[in-house]
This record gives C-alpha cells, sequence and structure tokens, in this order.
C-alpha cells in the first residue's frame, strides 16, 4: 500500500482548506451554505475511497501471488497441490478468489472487505451517491486489514 | 449483486424491505435524539446557549427507491463566548458506517460516524478530534476541548 499515505496526505490538504472554507458559514449557522460545500466534498471523498481501496486491492493481489508462486513451484506435490491450476493464474482471478487465498474467509474482516469492495464497485461506476463515513476510518480499516493477510 | 443500492444495505442474511428502510430510519432517528439530548444535558450543564430547534432533510437514496418520505432529523447548536459547536447530521447509509454526523466548531471539522453494526448499541466515534488513527469514542465533555 505504498501510495496510501500520499493518497491520505494529499486528502488530508483538501480537508484544510475545506475547513477553512465552511468556517464562515457554519459560524453563521448557514445550513444550505453548508450543504452546497458538503455536495463537493461528498464527490471528492468517494473518489479518495475508490484510490485508497485500490491501494489495498493492490496489496492483496501482491499477497496472493506471492501465495500461489511459493506454492505452485513447490516440487513436493502434496505442497503444490491445487496451487498450481490455471485458474489462479493470469489477471482474471476474481478479487473474492484473492482475498479467500490470503485471509480467512470465516474471519470477520473477510466480510467486512467484501462488502467494501461491492460499494466500491458502484462508486467507482457511478452506482450510488452516499456519502463516505470517515476517510480517517476507512484508512484505518484499510491498515488493519493489511495486516491480517498472509502470504 | 441485483442492484447497486443493495449492496449497500444488504447482507447474506437480510432482503431489502420498504418496511426495513423504514425502521432503519426510526432507529437512525432515535440515536440521533438519545445523543443530543445526552449533549444538551451536558451542555446546558456547563452553560452553554442550546438551540435544537433545527433540521435538515432527510430523503437517502434507498428511501426513494422504496418509496419512503422524506423526514427531518434534528440538528443541535451549541453556542457560548468561549465559541459554538454544530452538530449537522449527514445521513445514516454512509460508506463504512452506520450513519454520520458532521461535527462544525470554531475551531475545525470533525467526523462523529456510528462504527456499531446494526442493532447493536452504538459506537459514536469521533475522528480529527486527536491523532489517533482509529478515532475516539465521543464523549460530550470533548466538546469543551474542539471548540
Amino acid at each position: 500500500m505504498q501510495k496510501l499515505a500520499e493518497i491520505k496526505a494529499t486528502y488530508n490538504w483538501f480537508f484544510a482548506h475545506y475547513a477553512a472554507e465552511i468556517a464562515e458559514r457554519t459560524r453563521q449557522n448557514d445550513i444550505v451554505g453548508i450543504d452546497q460545500m458538503e455536495e463537493r466534498r461528498d464527490i471528492l471523498e468517494r473518489g479518495i475511497f475508490v484510490l485508497m481501496f485500490g491501494q489495498f486491492e493492490k496489496a492483496i493481489t501482491s499477497a496472493f501471488e506471492s501465495a500461489v508462486n511459493a506454492r505452485a513451484t513447490n516440487p513436493d506435490w502434496t505442497r503444490r497441490r491445487g496451487w498450481d491450476v490455471s485458474s489462479l493464474r493470469g489477471k482474471k482471478v476474481p478479487f473474492d478468489t484473492k482475498l479467500a487465498m490470503v485471509l480467512d474467509s470465516q474471519s470477520s474482516s473477510f466480510g467486512r472487505i467484501l462488502q467494501t469492495y461491492a460499494t466500491r464497485n458502484h462508486c467507482a461506476h457511478g452506482g450510488t451517491t452516499n456519502a463516505v463515513g470517515s476517510i480517517d476510518a476507512l484508512e484505518a480499516d484499510l491498515y488493519r486489514w493489511h495486516g491480517e493477510l498472509r502470504n | 449483486m441485483s442492484d447497486d443500492l443493495d449492496a449497500i444495505e444488504e447482507s447474506p442474511q437480510t432482503t431489502v424491505t420498504k418496511e426495513l428502510v423504514q425502521e432503519r430510519v426510526r432507529d437512525w432517528k432515535n440515536r440521533l435524539s438519545d445523543l443530543f439530548q445526552e449533549v444538551r444535558i451536558w451542555a446546558m450543564g456547563n452553560g452553554w446557549q442550546v438551540d435544537s430547534s433545527g433540521a435538515v432533510v432527510m430523503h437517502e437514496e434507498l428511501m426513494e427507491k422504496f418509496d419512503v418520505p422524506a423526514t427531518k432529523q434534528p440538528t443541535l447548536r451549541l453556542d457560548d463566548k468561549r465559541g459554538y459547536a454544530l452538530f449537522k447530521p449527514k445521513g445514516l447509509w454512509v460508506i463504512g458506517a452506520n450513519g454520520r454526523i458532521d461535527l462544525y466548531t470554531s475551531k475545525g471539522t470533525f467526523i462523529i460516524v456510528d462504527l456499531a453494526e446494526h442493532g447493536a448499541a452504538p459506537r459514536w466515534t469521533i475522528f480529527r478530534a486527536s491523532q489517533k488513527r482509529d478515532g475516539d469514542l465521543f464523549k460530550p465533555e470533548m466538546i469543551a476541548n474542539l471548540v
């Protein structure tokens, strides 16, 4: 997740400007004015959400490929067994398959990651206008999930 | 996945219905009301001028889809010579949380989200009030340091 910190720092830069610009409207309790700024923030935060989750997707792919490569080349068939099938090669391995190979599918994180992935897809394809809860909370989740991945 | 919006709400055990959406809206407004009441009690006991007469419209995607009429969410405003704090609900169906409130104060902008699963007791967590990556559990007395 090399670029995650950079993406988050960019978001922090935006958020500082947002907070400064909205201050006068909040001081005056200008709800309509606040709503107008929040609409722009929503769009930017959805974009940041997609970019940040993309970093996590890359980390999953990397862990998955390491796991496959380490086992598929093992001369001992009992350890290679199942890992050397062609469906685990190439770029078209489904996200949930890759995830299940590097994270316990019975863990609580597994379901949340899949749900976040589904939401990420809807965001990326214009399927939702829902706001992001908290980019900061997302960052914490991504680092925690990343720490749970196993090669 | 049958529908874009279903991904936000559906789990393997639930199917989204109008009744479920209505129930979620009621639950959200109850959680808001409980939290604001807690803040109000603290604020009044500490000399703040409290205004809970404001409201913002709630008519989110799932409500529109299931023909659930728009409703109002309360806002909460605290004023004092020390500064101000405006609690403005953002919405229930937000990505990654069970509802979000924006807290605008004379010192900055903070985000309060409920990180509890639906049906569990709320876990209101505030972000940007400290350097903690996981945020801080929100307590009304925090306001004193955020204005």
